[in-house]
């Protein structure tokens, strides 16, 4: 038993430094996105409850807009309405945009468009929060979008 | 605490270890192994153009992207770390296209791009390098980030 031990414990020892010396801490990660050239060549969407998906930062806070097809029966593709929600922290976002997943569940796409000023860490952080939460996956395809004289 | 640790001599050498002294350096080691195996790349490790560059933070945990690496430091825009343009210049500019980096995105005719941005670099400039990028033909865009799962 003890024999036992002894050996597993020099193979692991052994085997530690190796790996640490072969192998680097920092691990990278891609965070793919579309601009909006880029998205209109993308498949069109699977017809939804929701047909168009923007967040916008706003000051602190964000605005979602959404166009959620209209209720009434005879209503097609195109005929919606906007809807407008206000949320003033990411985990507010998530929430509402849990909230819009839950109506139109195949869609999977949504627009950002980032404050001029906004940082490349709020803008990672800000796609990190619309492709899932703990609840689960949101919109895993985004769309950067700016809303200036930039593209 | 010696006693149990350690055999007396009437069974067994004297000073010896005991095999339950041994597992819990076995379960610390096992942890370590976990926690480098979870942080395993073999990727080569990250290199920066400038010293003050630090990628922005993601949950994200897939892989690294490979392509043409475009990096947006504080004080120079680098294609595969050849400095192309200067940071500062580009991002007090009016226009959205870098000429520049545009040129150099051409000449190299690629398909994909994967943009590296100091995490201070604002939205106004990161979108004007990827413009540029989707002006150049890249029509394959991603955003690197350090992953959580790094050490």
């Amino acid at each position: 038993m003890r024999a036992g031990m002894m050996a597993v414990i020099s193979l692991m020892l052994l085997l530690l430094p190796w790996l640490i010396q072969a192998t680097s801490g920092g691990k990278l990660t891609g965070l793919p996105l579309s601009l909006p050239g880029a998205s209109e060549e993308l498949p069109p969407e699977s017809p939804g409850a929701v047909e168009g998906l923007t967040v916008t930062q706003v000051g602190a806070g964000f605005e979602v807009r959404a166009a959620v097809r209209n209720t009434d029966v005879m209503a097609g593709a195109g005929d919606t309405e906007e809807r407008v929600w206000q949320a003033d922290s990411i985990a507010s976002l998530q929430e509402v945009l849990g909230t819009i997943k839950a109506l139109d569940p195949k869609r999977d796409r949504i627009t950002l468009v980032p404050d001029a000023g906004a940082s490349a860490q709020a803008v990672v952080t800000w796609m990190d929060a619309v492709r899932g939460s703990t609840q689960g996956v949101l919109f895993p395809k985004v769309i950067l979008q700016t809303d200036g004289e930039a593209p | 605490m010696r006693r149990r640790l350690f055999r007396g001599a009437g069974s067994g050498g004297a000073g010896e270890l005991h095999s339950a002294a041994l597992a819990p350096m076995v379960d610390m080691i096992t942890l370590v192994f976990v926690a480098v195996l979870r942080t395993w790349s073999a990727d080569p490790p990250v290199r920066v153009p400038e010293d003050d560059f630090t990628l922005p933070r993601s949950v994200g945990e897939t892989g690294a992207p490979l392509g043409l690496t475009l990096d947006i430091g504080k004080s120079g825009l680098y294609v595969d770390g050849y400095r192309v343009g200067s940071t500062e210049y580009w991002a007090a500019s009016e226009h959205a296209l870098i000429t520049d980096l545009l040129e150099v995105l051409q000449a190299r005719q690629g398909d994909k791009v994967v943009v590296r941005a100091d995490q201070d670099t604002p939205w106004s400039m990161l979108s004007k390098v990827m413009y540029t990028a989707q002006q150049a033909g890249y029509a394959d865009i991603e955003l690197v980030a350090i992953s959580r799962a790094s050490l």
